[in-house]
């Protein structure tokens, strides 16, 4: 099996036009491969057109929110990661992203350097999935 | 793996240091039917889990000494379907991604409410169930994969035999082949070569989904690509009376594994091609910078799918309506083939159609995929100067093969040229003329028999010495086919080394003939040059004690010569200590009696009487003899 050796592949959604293009400029410095959205459904587009790696995701979105897009994630493109980026701390939100699968959760305002090594642990993991070729538990 | 069930009550650890908190759990829950443990620490708690498995834990996370989340690390680490529910009063972000991180299945407040924990208690055995069961598939699936991998190469086995000596026959290998025998013989050959694709198909879909099918990256223009296609698609869409329109921007570079990916595109426009009656099917690619991504999309003007069809269309084993592929031929696993190689280069297929006037497949992949540049490996630019050298050339599709046997040659006199495929190992083979060839067997498109047949087909290659290096066993075969030796993967570096030494020897394969009967010893000497022999002929005293003086290999021996009779010839070989090593065959029209038969039998091979077989059935009982005897020297 082919390993990542390749730029990661993330997708950015967020409905904030500041914090994508911040988070945009910030991965795609560090070498990574960016795409963004901004909605849920955009997100689902983007997710039709290409493979990722690691989608870093806002909660609260107009249509289709960012648990929402886990959920299709987690059900179409299981091995992809995701990190939910939130600015509502909520214990029960966290549970409920962490059950259906998210790989990290995140409150904002974040530290770039901490979302960053976040962003990198979700892509070893990924290509680990794919290495193996198992499914998320 | 333990599945809870009615007759057998669910296990739970309860694990809290509020002696009244806990036994109130344990009271409530037994009581609910639950077989409850108590623990008031995490060492307890850890102990307990060490004596026996439980289907669920609750734990607080706040203990003193070791802290709910170690607990729940522990537990996971030994029992990891055990499900932990992690309890606390002091509910923090923190803790709750911690705990779920670490394998929790829900994080709840304190104190307990009992109808909620059982609640919970019921979707997280549940959940185990449904575990459970997918393991149970998932290794039902990988058996099947694997089942199918190993089946396809058993059922390739004797497609190759078929396919081999149908060729062989046709080639007229044993003389002279009637009209009505050919025609029905060419058909054999055909159905043996769909069936053979058929089996491929499937070979590579299961290896595609076992995931062990390595990318070759490289950047090329796709414009190269089309024209390759459509120049190999032309002939078929010529033949149904339809167009090919290739639309290409200019000077588009894509990162891709190109032959995968022309595999993709040659497989879109042949099922546009089958499927379409008039018009045409145009290729049109498109580059979208913003996106890094290049569309390729292949239309058509034909019968178009129905709407609830299109979901299946990209399923294994799941042919829209078996009747379509009577009618249209192929087998049905293209499609599924294109879109795991389209996603294992990281991009995505779709289709959009409408019944009665055309399907529109679209590839989107990325400008770059990302994979190891395949330039690392040790191969494939042939310097000048290697022509005058000792090459060996490996054919094998797995590049870490190649890698081993280049190492496994260092320091050798040989040198070491390596090809991925069947059709580059060919190229190179003719380009190079190398020493020793070695072959893999299992290799996509053009497996290691095909390549064996071409190569000993081929007058300019027959003569390379073949090692088979394969992990099928199939020595029989090989040597029928006519390869010098045959290793089992995987492969040891000595063993190697001493049969690439033994073709220096076995290179000089040499043959000698006695018989004075010249009919029947042009027809041996033909045959056996074609299978890459060299061969002597001699009858007359002197003529056969000279070439014995040569020591050939094998001898085939007439018995009854006017000059010098076969026994004589046998006695002589007998005093000589040079000649002991050779293989003797004797063929003999006379009716040899019980005494002359255990004679012979005891000094040779093989006794053949002239007459009671045809000369085809001689020639074939003699190279399946051949075979044997390289595989026993081989043992």
């Amino acid at each position: 099996m082919t390993q990542q050796s390749g730029a990661l592949r993330v997708l950015v959604v967020d409905d904030e036009e500041g914090f994508r293009d911040l988070l945009r400029w910030e991965l795609a410095s560090a070498g990574m491969a960016v795409q963004t959205a901004t909605s849920g459904d955009e997100g689902v587009d983007r997710l039709n057109e290409s493979t990722f790696d690691v989608v870093v995701t806002d909660i609260t979105m107009p249509k289709m929110d960012g648990l929402k897009l886990l959920q299709h994630v987690k059900e179409t493109s299981p091995q992809t990661e995701v990190i939910v980026v939130t600015g509502f701390s909520a214990v029960e939100t966290a549970v409920y992203a962490m059950r259906h699968g998210a790989y990290d959760f995140i409150l904002k305002p974040y530290d770039m350097n901490d979302l960053m090594s976040r962003v990198k642990k979700a892509a070893e993991a990924y290509s680990r999935c794919r290495s193996c070729g198992r499914s998320n538990p | 793996m333990t599945t809870a069930n009615a007759v057998q009550k669910p296990s739970v650890l309860v694990v809290d240091d509020e002696p009244g908190l806990r036994e109130m759990l344990v009271f409530g829950l037994t009581d609910r039917g639950y077989d409850v443990v108590a623990a008031g620490d995490g060492d307890e708690a850890i102990a307990a889990v060490g004596k026996r498995k439980f289907d669920l834990v609750v734990s607080d996370i706040m203990m003193p000494g070791k802290s709910g989340v170690e607990v729940l690390k522990c537990i996971k680490e030994v029992h990891p379907t055990t499900e932990v529910i992690m309890a606390t009063g002091y509910a923090t972000l923190e803790t709750a991604i911690e705990s779920m991180k670490r394998g929790a299945y829900d994080y709840i407040p304190k104190p307990y409410e009992l109808d909620r924990l059982c609640a919970v208690f019921e979707k997280a055995l549940e959940r185990q169930r449904l575990k459970a069961r997918v393991g149970h598939l998932e290794e039902l699936n990988r058996l099947k994969s694997e089942f199918l991998a190993n089946m396809s190469h058993e059922l390739r086995t004797p497609m190759n035999a078929i396919i081999g000596y149908s060729s062989l026959i046709l080639d007229r290998v044993y003389g002279d082949v009637p009209p009505k025998q050919e025609e029905g013989i060419k058909r054999i050959a055909i159905n043996a070569k769909n069936l053979l694709e058929l089996i491929n198909n499937i070979l590579d879909l299961s290896k595609l989904s076992a995931g062990r099918v390595p990318l070759f990256v490289e950047k090329f223009a796709v414009a190269d690509i089309v024209k390759e296609v459509t120049d190999t698609m032309e002939c078929l869409v010529r033949e149904r009376k339809l167009t090919l329109t290739a639309i290409v921007p200019d000077g588009l570079l894509i990162k891709s594994d190109k032959t995968k990916l022309k595999q993709v595109l040659i497989n879109l426009i042949g099922n546009a091609v089958k499927f379409t009656h008039e018009g045409g099917i145009t290729l049109r690619v498109e580059s979208d910078s913003v996106n890094a991504l290049v569309r390729l999309s292949v239309s058509d003007t034909g019968i178009g799918i129905e709407e609830e069809n299109i979901q299946k269309l990209f399923q294994e084993f799941n042919q829209l309506d078996a009747s379509s592929t009577r009618k249209y031929g192929g087998t049905g696993l293209g499609l599924c083939i294109s879109k795991k190689i389209v996603e294992l280069n990281g991009g995505t297929i779709n289709v959009t159609s409408k019944v009665g006037s055309g399907s529109t497949f679209t590839v989107t992949l990325p400008l770059e995929a990302d994979a190891p540049p395949p330039a690392e490996l040790p191969s494939l630019a042939i310097p000048a100067a290697l022509t005058n050298q000792k090459v060996m050339l490996a054919i094998d599709d797995d590049p870490e093969v190649l890698k081993l046997l280049a190492d496994s040659i260092e320091g050798t006199a040989y040198t070491f040229v390596g090809a991925q495929s069947g059709e580059e190992g060919l190229a190179l083979a003719r380009q190079l003329q190398p020493h020793v060839i070695t072959l893999d067997i299992m290799m996509p498109h053009l497996d290691g028999w095909s390549v064996l047949q071409i190569l000993k087909n081929d007058p300019l290659l027959q003569a390379i010495p073949v090692v088979i290096i394969s992990i099928m066993e199939n020595r029989a075969l090989g040597y029928s086919l006519g390869v010098t030796d045959y290793i089992v993967k995987p492969f040891d570096r000595k063993d190697l080394l001493a049969k690439l030494a033994r073709c220096d020897r076995a290179e000089a394969r040499k043959v000698l003939v006695i018989d004075d009967d010249e009919a029947i010893a042009l027809l041996l000497k033909d045959a056996l040059t074609f299978q890459g022999y060299e061969v002597q002929t001699a009858s007359g005293k002197s003529d056969v004690l000279a070439k014995l003086q040569t020591r050939p290999d094998v001898v085939f021996l007439d018995l009854m010569m006017p000059q010098l009779n076969g026994f004589d010839v046998l006695d002589i070989i007998s005093k000589d200590e040079s000649l002991r090593n050779m293989r003797i065959f004797v063929m003999t029209a006379k009716n040899l009696s019980p005494e002359e038969t255990q004679y012979l039998e005891s000094r040779v091979e093989m006794i053949v009487q002239k007459g009671s077989r045809s000369s085809e059935s001689i020639l074939g009982l003699l190279r399946q003899k051949l075979g044997t005897i390289k595989e026993a020297a081989t043992k």
